[in-house]
């Protein structure tokens, strides 16, 4: 990762050409992440921006060592549960906001009633996620949303591994209760995804 | 594997090890229950991977970010950050002109400084230790100025005084001084005028030198008063006390005296020869009287007057420089500026010089607390991570 290297530095010495070089590639995961520990557009786009500000400005004290990614999490992962820390009270989304924006893009071959399903499933999944607290959704969202290991999520939460892994699971299995009525919805046995059709 | 295990695996799913998911597949496999259980996880856990895949990043977020880095990004260009560095740049040299300036007034650090001296000096000085204050000697002047010595002897004394005078009106000035001379019952002994008025001539200038003979009582009246004519550059007096010298020839003139009379008294009863030898010697003894007298009448007539000496040096009048030409007169100012910038430089430098011990405890202070500022707020930077 030669040419990240020096992106770092030179991001690390105020160049912000550099800076939006190092950052473009990550700008997606940033934003992500604080929508799903948002749980609203509205906040997650006022977070992430605030997040990226966050890691600019803190570039010159990134002394390498941890991955640029893990510490780059960290920062933003901070910035959503101070903003979640100002919020008194997380509004749930509408199911409406979610029918008219998060339309998976479905197979050509999948009907309207699959399609009307996977919005549903995912309307279920944010709510459910929105019902968690700040750790335990931090958590089940760096790894099951956002694909991070064990332990990039440990050097993100600054938390052991073994406490990492617990939070997890328990964090999968608060989802699981509070989704246990519309689990019909994940009960089938096709699953959708953005590319195709996986079977189980 | 029962259902019991089965399902405390299936809290770790999807993140078991590969041997405990394939005998989780295979009980679920065979029970039913637990093959819902596991199709609801796998489900989630895809559903979970899936929310973001689909999803489009607002362009306001793309944009925002890198406008707000860029702005960020930019110098700071508050009034403060903009006006720091000249305002101290500014301070620094108030503090070191002022202190300069508050140096050669003699306020701050007295004495480090040769300052200009002031333009009268009156000196008083007696040759020897005896100095008698004129005002309490006797007031007739054609005996002389006497009075008791340690001996018991009256003390014989001689009064000098200078003064020097400057003068935007000469003349005047001149008649001034003739006229107190004439006041305090004086003499001029001695009087030499020369130069070109001013008036002619701006780069002359007329110089009087008088020496004047004032009764010894009446100095000090004198010269209080013609220290107001013009304006007085220097004024000394000086007290010499030749009480033992004037005694020791009184003595001798006593003593040769007497040798005169018994020689006189001799050449009633003298023969020829003894009157040669007698001539001969009052001849010697007469002009040894005649010395040793005119010494004494000397010192007498010294005592009695005292002998000022005065100088009067014709000057312009403030205000109206001479008419120097403009070319002269430019380069004389830009001489006064320059030497006048030269001193006011080294000035400056001995006041840097004496200011050092001071800037070198504050700097140790500064250094002391700002270690102990950025060491608190580090700890706190820390706390706070």
């Amino acid at each position: 990762m030669h040419g990240n290297e020096l992106l770092v530095r030179r991001a690390r010495k105020g160049d912000a050409d550099a800076f939006e070089a190092l950052m473009a590639p990550h700008e997606r995961k940033i934003y992500f992440l604080c929508l799903r520990m948002l749980g609203n557009r509205e906040d997650a786009l006022d977070c992430a921006q605030e997040a990226m500000l966050r890691i600019w400005r803190s570039m010159a004290t990134y002394r390498g060592e941890a991955a640029f990614t893990t510490w780059m999490y960290r920062i933003a992962t901070n910035a959503c549960l101070d903003m979640l820390r100002r919020q008194k009270a997380r509004p749930a989304v509408p199911l409406e906001t979610f029918l008219e924006t998060n339309v998976l893009a479905s197979d050509d071959r999948d009907g309207p009633v699959e399609q009307a399903e996977a919005s549903a499933r995912k309307q279920a999944i944010e709510q459910g996620l929105a019902r968690l607290s700040d750790t335990l959704r931090a958590a089940i969202v760096l790894r099951d949303v956002q694909g991070l290991s064990y332990e990039e999520i440990s050097g993100v939460l600054d938390t052991p591994v073994g406490t990492v892994k617990s939070r997890i699971n328990r964090a999968r299995e608060r989802l699981r209760e509070i989704l246990a009525r519309d689990m019909e919805l994940f009960a089938t046995e096709r699953v959708y995804t953005g590319e195709g059709r996986k079977s189980i | 594997m029962t259902c019991a295990e089965y399902k405390q695996l299936l809290a770790e799913y999807p993140d078991l090890p590969k041997e405990e998911k394939e005998a989780l597949l295979r009980h679920a496999m065979q029970c039913e229950a637990c093959h819902q259980a596991l199709m609801e996880r796998e489900t989630l856990h895809l559903s979970l991977g899936a929310l973001d895949e689909d999803e489009a990043v607002p362009e306001a977020f793309g944009t925002g970010w890198r406008q707000a880095v860029r702005e960020d990004a930019k110098p700071r260009s508050s009034p403060w950050e903009a006006w720091r560095g000249r305002i101290a740049v500014a301070a620094a040299l108030v503090v070191v002109i002022g202190g300069t300036a508050l140096t050669r007034a003699g306020i701050l650090f007295p004495g480090s400084l040769d300052l200009a001296q002031p333009a009268a000096q009156v000196e008083t000085y007696a040759y020897d230790e005896s100095a008698i204050p004129y005002a309490a000697l006797d007031a007739a002047p054609a005996a002389g100025s006497m009075a008791k010595s340690d001996m018991g002897q009256e003390a014989v004394v001689l009064y000098s005084a200078s003064l020097s005078l400057q003068s935007t009106q000469f003349d005047a000035d001149m008649r001034r001084i003739e006229a107190l001379l004439a006041q305090h019952g004086g003499q001029m002994a001695y009087q030499s005028t020369y130069g070109e008025p001013i008036a002619n001539n701006p780069d002359a200038g007329r110089y009087a030198y008088l020496e004047l003979r004032i009764p010894t009582a009446a100095l000090d009246a004198f010269l209080e008063e013609a220290g107001q004519i013009g304006e007085t550059v220097r004024m000394e007096r000086s007290v010499e006390d030749v009480s033992e010298s004037y005694y020791d020839t009184q003595g001798r003139l006593d003593m040769y005296t007497a040798q005169r009379d018994r020689l006189l008294a001799l050449m009633e009863e003298a023969s020829i020869s003894e009157l040669i030898e007698i001539e001969e010697r009052l001849g010697e003894l007469q002009y040894t009287l005649d010395t040793l007298q005119g010494r004494i009448n000397y010192w007498d007539s010294r005592a009695a007057d005292a002998v000022v000496t005065v100088s009067l040096e014709e000057t312009a009048p403030q205000g109206t420089h001479p008419r120097m030409p403009l070319g002269q007169r430019l380069g004389t100012a830009l001489r006064d500026a320059w030497h006048g910038f030269g001193a006011f430089l080294a000035d400056m430098l001995v006041f840097l010089v004496r200011c050092l011990p001071y800037a070198a405890c504050l700097a140790v202070a500064v250094a002391v607390i700002g270690m102990v500022y950025w060491g608190i707020k580090r700890k706190d930077k820390k706390e706070k991570k």
